[in-house]
Formats: structure tokens, sequence, C-alpha cells
């Protein structure tokens, strides 16, 4: 893979990666740090790819592989890192607390329900990518959504 | 409640940190100090063969449709024979309706149809022609309205927008049962609630593995997921492994658990109602039912209260779970110091919720609220004093 290939991807799907492992990991500095690690594996991949949606689900696959590594490996950070605080606009105030209640639900029910509704997948894709039967998917999804209403429902967010 | 703006605004605010030429600088930068540090590798760098992305594209069969099959259609004589045969009682599962569509592939074998005046159950089993097991169902995780159509051997979930129906997926479980020889047989269960002009329905599709074994259930997520952590559970009504237990419970069958008790709930939600006299619960095998019916006059007249499980067990021990709370209610009353009192004192909190149906009947849903999400809550029928609603007390006569 060459730079310019490497630059192509990461403009496609840096976003997606950054989402994924910020449901795992929670703070946007680890899942920058996740991202680049992703990418770096991607560049350093000897296998091929039949096509960008196979790029995509190995990336998602992989992006999940290292949040959970880096979970287990040492205690995530629960804060905010300060510049990252100062940045957040009085707009995106009601965006990042509804974030934080969808960050309240299991990683595996925020995966599915980030990639169903943000990305767009479907439940077989999400299946795939994720290496899980759909019924799973759909199981996650229910259950997700359920648990998600019933967050927002109490913190005051009913004008969904 | 719109997901979809949920998501797209909230994760909008994420970004990455740095840009994709930054990213990418960082990135060559870690993969050059890698190269230095370890063997040459040999020259086989990743070739992406860039295609077409695969978009799977939204299906656009509509419901009706030749390959599709309406669940309004298939199940309308139904709707229509029920306010004759099922009202005024609780009908035990019809298992002599025998009933078969199919199309080129699948065939759709209904083994049963049970119902109340409100509700109605069909039972039925999809399999495809070549005997092989269903497994390749695509659904989609509708908000409302939905039928089950088929297009490309596969099945799907379709939306519908029509307002007379109205659906909640359910969910999909795996539930397993130890048939007669002692086998376990894996199912997995879809079902979908639909509310049609005023009437509720319950549809289920079990798909069979019976190939699977204990441990293939163990590692689905049923109880590995901290949400059904109820393994306990399962052996205490199931028994562990290599001492099977028949299920006292057959699967779509209906039973009465043995309790006749009765009292008293004040319904002052709902002050042109009578009060509510309960005489009887009622179970179905799956899902649990329990209607507490009104002053022995049956189901049909005035209100009734619905306590719905998921399960229901030997020895008249009741679990209920998450499913409980599957009846949505359009009209909501928010209740405090309410709660379900067991005779050894305890006090299990419960929701009350009242759906108002048809604008004439109203409901009132009695759910163990300590149930949701993750803890799986069992309560002894038999162990029920009383119920305590909005700090009154209406003791079990």
């Amino acid at each position: 893979m060459n730079e310019q290939e490497l630059t192509r991807l990461i403009e496609l799907y840096s976003g997606l990666v950054c989402h994924v492992a910020y449901c795992y990991v929670k703070n946007r500095a680890d899942a920058d740090d996740v991202m680049q690690e992703v990418f770096l594996s991607l560049f350093t991949y000897e296998k091929s790819f039949k096509d960008d949606e196979h790029i995509k689900a190995w990336l998602v696959r992989v992006t999940i592989n290292r949040c959970k590594n880096l979970l287990s490996s040492r205690r995530i950070r629960t804060t905010v890192p300060l510049e990252e605080a100062e940045g957040i606009s009085c707009e995106a105030k009601e965006s990042m607390d509804v974030l934080a209640v969808i960050m309240r639900l299991k990683p595996k029910y925020r995966v599915a329900l980030y990639m169903y509704y943000y990305e767009g997948y479907s439940v077989s894709e999400i299946a795939k990518a994720l290496g899980e039967q759909q019924s799973a998917i759909t199981t996650r999804l229910s259950r997700g959504r359920k648990q998600l209403k019933e967050l927002l429902i109490k913190e005051g967010y009913d004008g969904f | 409640m719109d997901f979809d703006r949920i998501f797209k605004q909230s994760f909008s605010e994420i970004t990455p940190l740095s840009d994709s030429k930054t990213i990418c600088k960082n990135v060559m930068e870690r993969a050059s100090k890698m190269s230095n540090n370890t063997k040459p590798r040999k020259s086989k760098a990743a070739t992406a063969a860039i295609a077409a992305a695969a978009v799977i594209a939204a299906a656009t069969v509509t419901v009706g449709a030749a390959t599709g099959w309406d669940f309004n259609e298939i199940f309308g004589g139904f709707m229509h024979s029920e306010d004759e045969a099922f009202a005024n009682q609780i009908l035990a599962c019809d298992e002599n309706v025998e009933w078969t569509i199919s199309d080129d592939n699948y065939e759709l074998v209904l083994n049963g149809v049970t119902g109340t005046q409100y509700n109605m159950f069909a039972n039925y089993e999809i399999v495809r022609k070549d005997g092989k097991p269903v497994t390749e169902f695509m659904t989609n995780v509708p908000e409302d309205g939905t039928l089950l159509v088929i297009e490309n051997e596969e099945l799907e979930w379709r939306f519908t927008r029509d307002d007379s129906v109205k659906l909640v997926i359910g969910g999909v479980e795996r539930q397993c049962i130890i048939n007669d020889d002692g086998n376990i047989e894996v199912f997995e269960r879809w079902s979908s609630d639909h509310d049609i002009t005023g009437k509720r329905y319950e549809i289920e599709i079990r798909n069979v593995y019976p190939e699977d074994t204990f441990e293939d259930f163990r590692r689905m997520n049923h109880f590995t997921s901290p949400d059904y952590n109820d393994e306990q559970n399962y052996f205490r009504i199931y028994g562990d492994m290599g001492e099977h237990k028949v299920s006292d419970v057959p699967i779509n069958d209906e039973r009465v658990i043995g309790l006749e008790i009765e009292w008293t709930l004040a319904f002052d939600y709902a002050p042109t109602e009578e009060a509510l006299t309960s005489r009887k619960i009622v179970a179905t095998g799956n899902p649990v039912k329990i209607y507490l019916r009104e002053g022995g006059e049956g189901i049909v007249h005035g209100s009734y209260n619905v306590i719905s499980g998921s399960l229901s067990s030997v020895g008249g021990t009741l679990i209920v779970n998450e499913e409980i709370k599957r009846v949505s209610s359009s009209v909501s009353y928010e209740h405090t110091d309410t709660y379900v009192t067991t005779k050894d004192g305890e006090n299990h909190p419960v929701t009350i919720t009242i759906s108002d149906y048809d604008g004439t009947q109203h409901r009132l849903n009695v759910h163990f609220s300590e149930s949701l999400h993750s803890e799986i809550n069992v309560i002894d029928v038999d162990s029920i004093e009383s119920f305590t609603i909005n700090g009154e007390t209406f003791p079990l006569a």
C-alpha cells in the first residue's frame, strides 16, 4: 500500500474508526491513539482486500480488538482532557450530553447502534463486520435502543 | 424516538484530533521506525483491489408482492374470527389448526393459535423447502410497522407505514428446551407484537438448531451476556447438564399455573371503570401472560390487568424478565410507593402503566420494574401477599 492509497483510506474511514474507538474508550485522545494504530496495521497488512467494503469491515474489527487490548492493558482515563473540554461549544453541549448518555450503554450496544444509525449499516453488514451472527446484532440493536430510550427519557431528553 | 438524529448529532461532534494528512504522516513515520527495527520483510505490500463499493440496496419490494408474505392478509381470517372464537375466554392453544403457506423456497407452517379478546398468539415455523434450517434471516429493526417478506431467498423484515399496524420488535432470543429424548433443542425465537386496529397480536418465529449443544447455546450471547446471567435460573428449571428434565411447561402450551387469588384494585385512574377483582392468574406457556380478571365477568368487559413475562416454570414460580416491558402504553401515569409485597415481607417494586386501547377500554399493566435491564427477577406467585399502589395496599383475598 502506498502513501496515496493510505491517505485515501484515512480520509474515507478515519471518522468511522475514530467513532468506533470512541464507543469503547470513551475519550478522544485514546480514540485517536487507537485510530493511528489501526491505520498503521492497515498500512503494514500484507494480505489484499477484495474491495472497500472489505477494508471497512476489517477496520471495524481491528479497531474493536485494539480498543479491547487497550482497555485490558491499562486503566483508561475517564476524564476529558482540559484542552478537549475547552473546545466544546455551547451548541455542541447538548449533543455531547446525549453522547454521554449513549456512552452509558454497553460497548457492544453502542457500536451496533452507531453502525446502524450513523453509518447506515444493515444488520447483516454489522454482523459481518463484527464477526457475529445477525441474530446477535438484532438483539443488541433492540436492547440497545430500548435501554438508550429509557436512559434518555430519564435524563430528560425525550424531545427526540 | 429518532435514533438517526440522536446518533448523527452526537457523533458528528467526535472528529479525529488530527487531519488526514497528519494521521498519514504519523502512520508512515511509525511504519518506518518499525521497519528499521525489524528484519526486512518480503515485498508483499498489500494491494487493495478497489472495486465498486458493494452496496446492499434497500429493498423496494412492496408488501404483498408475489414473493412477499403479508401478515395482515395471512392472519386476517384469525383477526376476524377472534371476536367470536376468543371472546370471554382464554383459549387453549388450538393445535388442530393446520395451515401452511409457501412460496418457492420457504414454507410457513402455522402450528397453532391461541388468544383472548385482545391478544392472539400465532405460533408458526418457517422452514426451507430444501430441508435446511432457516439461517439467513436478514433483519432490519424497524421502529414501527413491519411485515415479513421474502426476497432472494432471504427473509427480511420490511417497514410498513400503515398507521393501523404498530409493531414492536421483541428482539431475537435464543432459548433452549430439553426434549423428550433428553436432548437440548435450541430455538432462535423471533418475536414481534402487532397492534392492529386496537388489537394486539404476537408473532413468534422459531428457528430450530437441533444440532447445537448446550455448550453452543452457552456460547451464544445468552449466558455470556451479563444481561442474561440467568444460568442459575436455567439450571433450577431444567436441571444441570446430564440431568435433563423435561420442562413441565411445553412450549406453545397454555396452562393455568393454579392460582386462585382474588383482590380488588381501586381503579381510580379511570373513575368510570368499576373496581377490578382478580379472579385467576392464567399463564400461557411462552410467553407468560397473566390476566388479573375482572370480577368474575371474564376479561371482556371493562379493564383488566396484564403481567407479561417470558417464561413460566415448574412449581408455580413465575420468572419475570425484561420482556415484560413489551407492552407499550399510550397513556402512562406516575406511581409512587407502588410495589408487590410477598409473604416473607419483602417489597418488590412494580411499574404500572395504563394503555388506552380504543378510547373506551383501559388496561392496567403491572410490571416488575426490578427486572429491567440486567436483573432477572424471580417471584413466587404463590408468595404474593398484596399489591400496594400509590401507597394504598390491596391484600389478596
